[in-house]
């Protein structure tokens, strides 16, 4: 028999990863429905919500959007991940015995590009003046669970035979760019909740 | 040139299910309209970007209410159109009827 209460992961990432709008309302809706559908239904609404949420943040953030782009956009992967330690490290873990060996590429990968991520959230908390550590942490959470998760899509997505250009340019920089936005946007969302001011 | 904008697809659906559902109107009643007068299963979540785009362009009107425990503690959130919401989905009714007349290629019923 299917439990009485949605997938628990589900809920984590709907209360994480939408904004507060309309959260409230959403939640108590899906729940309402979920006694009648299923749990891939359910998954199914998150997925929807967080999707729909992310673009309607697109729209009205666009300083957070400009941002992550630069940052996501500046950074050289492609020499980056070419560089003499970075293969050397891969080739090291590599030689792991599995899921060791795929787990550590996307250990190294996610690892950088949480310093990155740290960089540019301190950047924007300072420079838009919402400097609180309980808002810096609720920001930086969901935003490193999505980094880790987009770089693990990253690396079985390599099965596809991405064009290189498609993979440096575009594949690979997502992940850093969706944790940007969700960090800046979850920065954002406390400074309101706690009365700092919004610019 | 005017500045004025006409409704989008999901903003139209939305808005025209608020409008057949009347008093009561919240998400799962407008998506389960929806999915009866369409045959097509809209994500609650995307409604919901609907109507928060719906009332911030002043089309819409929200208004809480009780938690009940079937809902895990928490409130349904009414939605109504306006006047000018009204206004505005009769606007683009006209617009788009407009476009329809006299294009051949698109008379009859659809099968």
């Amino acid at each position: 028999m299917r439990s009485s209460r949605p997938p628990v992961l589900a809920v984590w990432l709907f209360q994480h990863l939408t904004r507060r709008e309309h959260r409230e309302a959403l939640a108590g809706d899906l729940l309402e429905e979920y006694s009648r559908r299923s749990d891939s239904w359910y998954w199914r609404q998150v997925i929807a919500a967080i999707a729909a949420d992310f673009r309607t943040t697109l729209r009205s953030r666009r300083v957070s959007v400009a941002l992550a782009l630069v940052v996501c956009g500046a950074f050289p992967w492609k020499h980056f991940f070419l560089s003499e330690k970075v293969q050397s490290l891969l080739r090291a873990g590599i030689q792991l015995s599995w899921p060791g060996s795929f787990l550590v590429g996307i250990a190294i990968i996610s690892a950088f590009q949480s310093v990155i991520l740290l960089a540019a959230l301190c950047a924007y908390i300072v420079g838009t003046d919402r400097l609180h550590p309980r808002g810096f942490l609720i920001a930086l959470y969901p935003a490193l669970f999505v980094l880790i998760l987009g770089n693990t899509a990253v690396a079985i997505s390599q099965l596809i035979p991405w064009s290189r250009l498609v993979f440096y340019y575009v594949i690979w920089r997502l992940p850093l760019f969706f944790s940007l936005v969700i960090s800046m946007m979850r920065v954002r969302v406390n400074s309101e909740r706690i009365g700092l001011p919004v610019t | 040139m005017s500045d004025h904008t006409y409704l989008g697809g999901l903003e139209l659906t939305v808005m025209l299910a608020l409008v057949r559902i009347g008093e009561g109107a919240y998400g799962v009643p407008i998506s389960r309209e929806i999915e009866r007068q369409t045959g097509r299963e809209v994500a609650l979540g995307s409604v919901y970007a609907a109507l928060e785009r719906l009332q911030g362009k002043g089309l819409v009107s929200s208004y809480l209410g009780e938690p009940t425990a079937a809902r895990g503690g928490k409130a349904k959130k009414y939605f109504r159109a306006t006047p000018e919401g009204l206004r505005e989905v009769r606007e683009t009714r006209s617009a788009l009827m407009n476009l329809w007349r006299g294009v051949r290629e698109l008379q009859g019923e659809p099968t």
